[in-house]
């Protein structure tokens, strides 16, 4: 492969995993040496990721009852197709504007995407709709928040970048920009001293509230999430539990709720929050 | 295939019902996709679950339901659209018309997330299909086929096409070859 230009079928294909193991070596190869062919790679899927992060929320808004309801009741033989909206499927029209509003929210707040490099392929079998069972608020906001970490970085676990909004490259404008949004002093904390570095942070909308997530990355490309979240109630305690597939530790505190979230043990996620809870709280 | 006794009835299978409705996220993600608003994809993903379940029959054991679930929802889609006489948006056709703009004005160099939806939306109707089933729901080419009822061959040049066309529709720019990162959709 050296000297032609490859193919951008072949790329795709590549970029899709749908080249055998030899094949994705060859063009591996041929990366190395072919700056334009990364950048087609990259594009390639720059393109998917781009559309995956789009609809990605829907996979996560709970399914209408109704909806649920009349495909487990309707009998086998007898089903009417009524006009799109007026027989049983228009149930669901009701709710329409109200379900577009976490996107339509999300991106009129200003959310702006920012893409690294990886895989799509676990994203495929994220976990579906834990909003389903959301009743309790906590439960309800720790679920959103791991699962829109779980979008964000779990495809590209174990690659340098994380998808984020805002580079940590300049922690101060990382600050500035999310305590416009929190309408709070934000302080980024520090924990290169666990090995982690920051890798920037993503503008999230939970609840119909602007929401933060502050993203590191360990040393072995692990991404960890410090969630922050207005929540006006009692102070809690630092809790740590595994939840919907990952590692979390939540307390809350002056009316914002926090969370670390990622693979990092629980005692380092103990250690974690001795740095993070005074930089945050700014004392 | 199954046999005549074991197919019919199926529709009724608790089981079937079961495994229908465990597939509506990703098949409501799937019409959102096609149709660009909740309301719409529901209406479709609802109307295609009781075909699916009114045809239970047909569904062969062993393939995979949802490529099943996915060409229901699809051709349903697409009758949708002729009894509707909604003509197939194009690439000039205008994505605001299919996701209504509240009118809050936005900085004009921002992508944002419903930026690229509308993109999507302005793409030909089998492209953007494709670009949903691959890049979305994951799908392999071959299921992807399977799904629309058209060759692998047909699939990959018409993901090609929406994929570049969706890369021009949101500016995606490369800005570093080295690193490749092209981060600053703002």
């Amino acid at each position: 492969m050296t000297g032609a230009r490859i193919d951008t079928a072949i790329l795709m294909a590549y970029v899709d995993g749908e080249v055998d193991i030899e094949t994705a070596r060859d063009i591996e190869k041929t990366l190395a040496n072919d700056a334009e062919a990364r950048a087609r790679v990259a594009q390639l899927r720059q393109s998917a990721q781009l559309a995956r992060a789009a609809f990605a929320d829907a996979l996560y808004e709970p399914v209408p009852e109704s909806m649920k309801s009349a495909i487990t009741n309707a009998p086998e033989k007898v089903v009417a197709f009524a006009p799109r909206g007026a027989g049983p499927a228009g149930l669901a029209r009701a709710g329409g504007l109200r379900r577009w509003a976490l996107p339509m929210a999300a991106a009129l707040a200003g959310i702006v995407v920012g893409f690294g490099f990886g895989h799509l392929d676990d994203l495929v079998d994220a976990q579906p709709l834990t909003a389903v069972n959301m009743s309790p608020q906590r439960a309800a906001w720790l679920d959103q928040v791991i699962n829109f970490h779980k979008v964000y970085t779990g495809i590209f676990e174990g690659q340098e970048r994380a998808l984020v909004d805002i580079s940590g490259d300049e922690p101060p404008k990382l600050e500035s920009w999310f305590g416009e949004r929190l309408k709070r002093d934000l302080k980024v904390p520090d924990l290169g001293a666990l090995g982690h570095a920051l890798q920037g942070g993503r503008l999230l909308v939970v609840g119909g509230r602007p929401a933060a997530q502050i993203v590191y990355v360990s040393a072995d490309g692990k991404p960890l999430a410090l969630s922050i979240l207005p929540q006006p109630g009692r102070d809690r305690q630092p809790t740590f539990e595994k939840r919907n597939g990952t590692n979390v530790l939540h307390w809350r505190t002056a009316d914002y709720s926090y969370a670390l979230i990622g693979t990092a043990e629980r005692d380092v996620m103990f250690k974690m929050v001795e740095i993070v809870a005074p930089v945050l709280a700014g004392t | 295939m199954p046999s005549k006794d074991q197919s019919v009835g199926r529709g009724d299978d608790p089981s079937f019902r079961q495994q229908v409705v465990a597939l509506l996220p990703k098949l409501r993600r799937f019409a959102r996709g096609l149709t660009g608003n909740v309301a719409d994809a529901d209406d479709l993903v609802q109307t295609a679950c009781l075909k699916a379940i009114e045809r239970a029959h047909q569904w062969t054991d062993g393939t995979r339901l949802d490529s099943w679930m996915y060409r229901i929802v699809h051709n349903q889609w697409l009758d949708d659209m002729r009894a509707r006489k909604v003509r197939a948006v194009d690439a000039e056709a205008d994505p605001d018309a299919l996701i209504a703009d509240d009118g809050v004005a936005r900085t004009e160099a921002n992508i944002t997330l419903d930026d690229v939806r509308k993109a999507m939306l302005s793409l030909p109707s089998e492209q953007r299909a494709v670009l949903v089933l691959v890049c979305i729901e994951g799908l392999a080419y071959k299921d992807a086929a399977d799904s629309l009822g058209v060759p692998i061959g047909t699939v990959m040049s018409r993901l090609a096409r929406a994929r570049q066309a969706l890369g021009r529709a949101t500016g995606l720019t490369r800005v570093d070859g080295e690193s490749g990162n092209v981060v600053k959709l703002v």
